[in-house]
């Protein structure tokens, strides 16, 4: 019966490739040629460079301590994106077709998941490539036995990553499991970090799949042929069961990944990044309710807006949790390193991100003004700007937080004080920043597009940069300025006056340009 | 001085580049009055209602909610805050549950207080949604959704209540439910306009009906009269 049905999809395969022949033999090995010479002069170019800049930051002693923990939160990473999409998508009119039809599912599936497999192993060999370039720098040199066994053991963890999204994309289950697991990884990942520096690296290294990629390197000759053994058996194992949950794979999460697909290739066309996005978010699903918690309606109607986006914020914690971490690392880079010239403009970008992760709400808002008109009563403009409360207060009281961890530590730079008030007072700036970028959308409008093609002698590219990066550089510089003033003022009578003009001014011309928006 | 009637609209039009979705309509409905406008699909009924409540602007012509303009700030706050509109699709916050919705909105125009769970429950019972209170929109099917959009509308006080196709993907105890409670409100001296292809939907509720046809008024009357008229062209009296 298992022949018959392979049989038939041979035969489907043979039919479709009748009708729609691929690329012939020549054409893909011309494609091959083009990239491998391309690599070769790119290379061969860039090397020196690469290799300086890299052999600071990868040493055999960052490799070992750093190398398992950021493995671990790859394979989380590469997991987690089975949840949304993951190694075998089918198209639309295949699910329709192919699904439909009395075909084998697994081996409808073997060929993506080939593919996949292969992107996996090529994806992993670069990193090792990288990662060596880095370790021969300075003179140090590799060995042939640790240029065949990192790159070998990284292409496996690269195929084993892509057989972990191959079960998170067949199994609900899986896929909480993998939401719970790539926070979690992050944790371990830290503890691995702090457990290879006290001088556990044995023990790290031989902790699991991430350690043991990284033996050849890190560990001892003979370790590293048991790991690398050790981590091909555990590869090729979840590679069949990969392969096995794919013949019986719900028709239903076909349905919702090849969707997904069509709706975010569809979008990227258009260039519209946050229907993209939300396409894919879709193949996630709705995600769990969480129960209880629920905040009580305020009675004026001037907070329900608050509220609302108070209700958003706890019902995803995960969002606010990252938007905190965020601001609490700017925050901290913003006093601690104020006197570094680059460091203001960094940590406003951070603040930037942060808020922007947590104004989730009012991009809903955008994405769908009509509600607000139906639902709510105050002009749009208005219920826009209202959304900047929540952010503003998550972000506020994250940088007053890393402000005053930075004072306990004493780490205050000249100025510290004044620095660490005005890190909070440049907040509504830029999250006001971030929300004036939210209001635009995720489409890049046919004006910018068109207005590049015209005038513009990169041929539209760097009018279509402009625009993405218009708000983000606000950002930067009226976040970054105040702070800069103080930071870099010899008395500070002289510097800080005008740093709370700014920081007390630009959030009330960015508000009142928000609140003008019309629907 | 008479108060200004719950809708009044004066030739309006809309136009989608050349397509003249909506032309000359004008209509004014006065507290306690339902109106059904009925027609087939493309004939501009669903533009009528996005018209009038506000959504989009027309080409031609004014709107008044209870004299006020739903198209111009600051005169469309106070229009939004007498109009109460339920769309032929759903439009409601992702990340919100059926419940808070309802909050939301009675928060929003000012009528939160110590009994405002008390309504908000009796409402969610009364709609069946007492069981879906903690879901979000997502989780919810099609005619589920449409009662919460509809528990939006019936929430809060409103001088007129637009509703458009608000019989699509309910079933038919939800659509008794919803006369009962549309006859209700009607009684209680709030102007209805509906559409509606389900000219039985209509008998015993709307006084007056307009047949649209290619986004103009073909028919208008007593909506027994125009609804005997319309079986006569063909329509099917559900």
């Amino acid at each position: 019966m298992g022949d018959r049905v392979s049989a038939q999809v041979a035969t489907v395969r043979a039919w479709w490739h009748v009708k729609r022949p691929g690329p012939t033999l020549g054409a893909r090995l011309d494609t091959l040629y083009t990239v491998a010479i391309s690599t070769a002069i790119l290379g061969a170019l860039l090397y020196g460079t690469a290799s300086a800049a890299l052999s600071r930051w990868i040493t055999p002693d960052t490799v070992a301590e750093w190398g398992p923990a950021i493995v671990l939160v790859a394979l989380a990473v590469v997991a987690r994106w089975g949840s949304w999409q993951g190694p075998v998508v089918f198209a639309e009119p295949d699910v329709g077709f192919l699904l439909g039809a009395p075909l084998s599912r697994r081996a409808l599936a073997s060929r993506p998941l080939a593919r996949a497999v292969a992107w996996g192993a090529c994806g992993g060999a670069l990193v090792a490539a990288v990662t060596l370039v880095g370790l021969g720098g300075r003179g140090r040199g590799v060995e042939a036995f640790e240029v065949v066994g990192l790159g070998l053991g990284l292409a496996l963890v690269g195929v084993l990553a892509v057989a972990l999204a191959g079960h998170v994309e067949c199994s609900a289950r899986a896929s909480r499991a993998a939401a719970v697991a790539l926070p979690l990884s992050v944790v371990v990942g830290a503890g691995l970090v702090v457990a290879a520096r006290s001088g556990a690296q044995t023990a790290v290294l031989w902790s699991g799949p991430w350690g043991w990629a990284l033996q050849p390197e890190a560990g001892s000759t003979a370790a590293a042929g048991g790991a690398l053994i050790t981590l091909a058996v555990v590869t090729a194992l979840a590679l069949l069961s990969a392969a096995r949950r794919f013949g019986t794979c719900p028709t239903e999460r076909h349905v919702v990944r090849a969707e997904a697909h069509a709706g975010a290739r569809a979008s990227a066309w258009n260039w519209d990044a946050r229907t993209a996005r939300l396409a894919l978010a879709r193949a996630g699903g709705p995600g769990r309710v969480r129960a209880g918690g629920r905040l009580r309606p305020p009675r004026r109607a001037a907070l329900a807006i608050a509220w609302r986006d108070a209700c958003a914020s706890l019902r995803a914690p995960a969002r606010t949790l990252g938007a905190i971490v965020l601001a609490v690392a700017a925050g901290a880079l913003a006093v601690a390193a104020a006197p570094h010239p680059a460091a203001e403009p960094i940590a406003a970008l951070g603040i930037y991100v942060a808020a922007g992760i947590v104004l989730e709400p009012l991009r809903l808002e955008v994405d769908h003004p009509s509600t607000s008109q139906i639902l709510l009563r105050r002009p749009f403009g208005r219920i826009l700007l209202a959304h900047l409360a929540v952010p503003i207060a998550i972000v506020a009281v994250a940088v007053a937080l890393a402000a005053a961890g930075v004072a306990a530590a004493g780490d205050l730079p000249e100025h510290g004080g004044a620095l660490a008030v005005l890190a909070v007072l440049v907040v509504p700036t830029v999250v006001a920043c971030a929300a004036l970028s939210s209001r635009r959308g995720g489409r890049v409008p046919i004006s910018v597009l068109a207005a590049g093609a015209a005038g513009d002698p990169t041929g539209g590219g760097g009018t279509v940069i402009a625009w993405l990066v218009r708000w983000p550089a606000a950002a930067a510089v009226l976040g970054a300025l105040p702070l800069v003033i103080v930071a870099q003022a010899r008395a500070l009578a002289n510097g800080l006056p005008l740093a709370l003009a700014i920081a007390a001014c630009a959030p009330v011309v960015l508000g009142a340009v928000l609140a003008s928006t019309t629907r | 001085m008479n108060d200004p009637p719950p809708l009044e609209a004066l030739e309006v039009g809309h136009s989608y580049g050349r397509l003249a979705a909506l032309r000359d309509f004008s209509l004014t409905i006065v507290p306690g009055q339902c109106v059904a406008l009925v027609g087939a699909n493309g004939s501009g009924k669903s533009t009528a209602v996005r018209t009038l409540a506000g959504l989009i602007e027309p080409t031609a012509g004014q709107v008044r909610i209870e004299g006020f303009d739903p198209h111009r700030e600051p005169d469309a706050e106070h229009a939004r805050e007498r109009l109460a509109l339920v769309p032929d699709n759903p439009l409601l916050y992702e990340d919100l549950t059926v419940r808070e919705h309802l909050e939301l909105v009675t928060v929003a125009h000012g009528l939160a207080g110590s009994e405002s769970d008390g309504r908000i429950d009796d409402l969610l019972d009364r709609l069946g949604l007492a069981a879906r209170a903690d879901f979000h929109p997502a989780e919810l099917s099609r005619g589920m959704r449409q009662k919460t959009q509809l528990a939006c509308a019936l929430i809060r006080p409103a001088a007129l209540l637009l509703l458009d196709e608000p019989v699509v993907g309910l079933d038919p105890p939800s659509q008794a439910l919803l006369h009962a409670i549309l006859a209700e409100r009607k009684a209680a001296g709030c102007a209805v306009l509906l559409t509606t292809h389900q000219l039985g939907f209509a008998d015993g509720l709307a006084d007056r009906g307009v047949l649209l046809a290619e986004g103009e008024v073909v028919d208008t009357g007593r909506y027994r009269e125009v609804a005997e008229r319309a079986a006569a062209a063909g329509w099917e009296i559900a």
